[in-house]
């Protein structure tokens, strides 16, 4: 079996009274795009620091490389890169001297250095923005320098803490496209995100963590069997009474309709024939409806139904 | 590695505009504001410098006393100037405050009168009591040994002439120079504010891009040094452009002292870094928390120096003591001070070596304090 290139173990944190890890195993193979969902407050920032070696914890071990990582493991960290939640770049340095900087943390030799310095450029697409200073960025160049700043010294692993937070969807797909890049070009890429639809739309292995703990892991294929919905079934319908939807509900494969807006959504198990099944319910009972379409399971659904749907912080 | 973290360190302090308005701007508009306010007072001491006092001399009388009155008038530099005239007309004088005293060689001794206590009529009581002790010994040495009485009355003179010297340097300081001195300190403290980022910008607990650097492979120790060496070295050059605007623009007289008085503003730069680095780095405040911490503390110390009472460095050394020898701003103002009025540079030294000791010690505490290997929270 090949070396994880991050292996966690048994992982607790604490924070005083506050289980922050409660003990949590990750275990992230070489070449994977490795999405770690979870709420707010789940542990997900915080799983993601223990990697780093940023932050003490109570319990467990984390190899990266195969090897426990310390404060001062630089040869673990020249190969790891990481681009934080919130953007990390000197407001009085330019683009090309922002990324200069940081991928000068390192990368010593000065040719080597200029040459990934115009890759990382290229690669986000700031080739006319080399002198600007980061104020005059816009939200989703701004990310971008943030991207390339964590990624150009060519590292092998990459943290990626909710990179597209707060960026327009030409640049959130200009950095789905690039992450998927990096990954082709050899990097293992861990990745948090609120957005489920970018999960599912790059990661090809996902943990979700709740309460410090790993509630379910696996493809997205394997998520969505664990749960209960096979698939969601939505009418537009003008007029319905209570007791047809709580009739609707006690259909077979049903477990819960919800009419809203006009809108019936039938939320079903896994079984067959199921939409067949409901329309022919609206025609016996001459229940007129406009557009029909059904849904298979979202990453979405998956989280919402794991995680429980209840406010977090 | 350092000198490029060196140079992308002054390249962001210089395009840090609000450093180089506290650092620079505003020490230079302070600075001319007092000029405005105390110029015309600094100018009339500077007249008063030379002080008139009336010398009358009896006919028969020994006329050394009126050489050494003579010698003291010439040059550009010169102590007193000297009106020769009657006893009545001096007294006149006196009254009309035209002159600070009025010596009156009888023949047999030398009398001083004067109208008022104060320092110019101290001064010529002691030039008249130094004449004196002169006269006397010169006549002890000729009644014992004649031969050697030329070399004794050359000694005498040059002693009166370094006596004279000091007292003049003595007279020349004013207290409005205190406020410059204590100017130049509020200056060089500034450095605090680069002091201040060099903590903020290495604590993963306090910036994203603190996060960012120590998770990096590259030695921590380093970046701190870059990156204070770097600060250093920009608020001394801030110190400097204040010093000079200080002396060859407004035209504040600093003495002659200037590499000493250089040393002076390296040192009390090197401490205003570290003692924003050391604020810096202790407690998880924001950034514009512990600069308006280390700012409160800045004024506060030059406050106790005399930057806006000039004489406050005196009130504290006679009630508290202790404050000036820790107090990084009375040192500097101290350590200038001691450099135009002393000739042997004990003061001075000593000021330095404890400004040097408090800012090593502020830095060894501020590297303890960020050396931190994993944080219990971030």
């Amino acid at each position: 079996m090949a070396q994880p290139v991050v292996e966690i173990e048994n992982l607790v944190k604490r924070y005083k009274e506050l289980v922050a890890l409660d003990h949590l195993n990750l275990r992230i193979e070489e070449g994977e795009i490795f999405g770690l969902l979870g709420p707010n407050g789940s542990g997900k920032t915080t799983t993601i620091s223990c990697i780093l070696a940023l932050l003490s914890f109570d319990k467990g071990s984390v190899k990266v490389f195969g090897k426990e990582i310390e404060p001062d493991s630089y040869d673990l960290k020249r190969n790891i890169g990481v681009v934080l939640q919130n953007v990390a770049v000197f407001e009085e340095l330019t683009v090309y001297e922002n990324i200069d900087y940081f991928c000068g943390l390192y990368i010593k030799d000065k040719a080597t250095r200029k040459q990934y310095v115009e890759e990382a450029i290229r690669f986000v697409g700031l080739e006319d923005y080399r002198k600007f200073l980061p104020k005059k960025l816009s939200g989703g160049l701004l990310r971008r320098l943030n991207i390339a700043c964590g990624i150009a010294h060519k590292p092998k692993l990459i943290i990626m803490d909710e990179p597209t937070v707060a960026v327009d969807p030409q640049s959130r797909n200009k950095i789905l496209e690039g992450i998927k890049q990096l990954n082709a070009q050899g990097a293992t890429i861990i990745y948090t995100s609120h957005y489920m639809e970018e999960v599912e739309q790059i990661c090809t292995q996902i943990a979700i963590v709740d309460k410090g703990r790993k509630i379910a892991e696996g493809t997205k294929e394997e998520l969505k069997l664990m749960i209960k919905m096979g698939e969601k079934i939505h009418l537009d319908v003008l007029d319905i009474t209570p007791e047809q939807i709580e009739e609707i509900r006690r259909l077979e494969h049903v477990y819960q309709v919800t009419y809203e807006d006009n809108q019936l959504q039938i939320s079903c198990n896994r079984g067959k024939h199921n939409l067949v099944r409901i329309l022919a319910y609206m025609q016996e009972h001459d229940i007129g409806f406009g557009r029909v379409y059904s849904e298979l399971p979202t990453l979405n659904d998956v989280f919402l139904e794991i995680t429980g749907k209840e406010l977090r912080d | 590695m350092f000198f490029r973290l060196f140079k992308y360190n002054l390249l962001r302090s210089i395009r840090m505009k609000e450093i180089l308005f506290w650092s620079l701007i505003f020490p230079i508009g302070l600075g001319t504001f007092f000029q405005v306010t105390f110029g015309h007072y600094m100018e009339k001491e500077e007249i008063f410098t030379e002080i008139p006092v009336a010398y009358v001399e009896e006919e028969d009388a020994d006329a050394s006393f009126g050489e050494l009155l003579d010698t003291m008038e010439e040059g550009d530099d010169a102590l007193i100037a000297v009106t020769d005239t009657s006893m009545d007309d001096a007294k006149q004088l006196l009254e009309e405050k035209e002159v600070s005293g009025i010596y009156y060689n009888s023949g047999e001794e030398v009398t001083l009168y004067v109208k008022e206590e104060g320092i110019k009529p101290s001064i010529l009581q002691a030039v008249l009591q130094e004449y004196e002790q002169t006269k006397q010994t010169i006549t002890t040495i000729a009644g014992v040994n004649p031969m050697i009485v030329e070399q004794a009355v050359q000694a005498a003179g040059q002693s009166v002439d370094m006596i004279v010297d000091e007292k003049y340097t003595r007279a020349d300081m004013d207290q409005f120079v205190n406020y410059f001195y204590a100017l130049l300190a509020m200056t060089s403290l500034y450095g605090c504010f680069l002091g201040v980022n060099c903590a903020v910008d290495i604590k993963a607990d306090q910036s994203a891009i603190g996060a960012r650097r120590i998770i990096a492979s590259s030695s921590r120790f380093v970046g701190i040094l870059a990156d204070v060496s770097a600060s250093l070295l920009i608020q001394f050059v801030c110190s400097i452009v204040g010093f000079v605007y200080l002396k060859y623009i407004l035209g504040v007289r600093f003495g002659s002292r200037i590499p000493q008085l250089l040393l002076v503003l390296l040192i009390a730069s090197f401490i205003g870094v570290a003692s924003g680095f050391f604020i810096g780095s202790i407690g998880k405040r924001s950034r514009d928390s512990k600069t308006g911490i280390v700012v409160a503390f800045t004024m506060l110390e030059c406050f106790l120096s005399g930057l806006m009472v000039g004489n406050m460095y005196h009130i504290v050394q006679e009630h508290c003591p202790i404050i000036n020898k820790i107090n990084p701003a009375a040192l500097i103002v101290d350590a200038l001070y001691s450099l135009d009025i002393y000739d042997d540079y004990t003061r001075y030294t000593e000021n330095l070596v404890i400004l040097f000791g408090i800012a090593v010690l502020l830095c060894i505490g501020s590297f303890l304090a960020v050396r931190r290997e994993r944080y219990a929270s971030l």
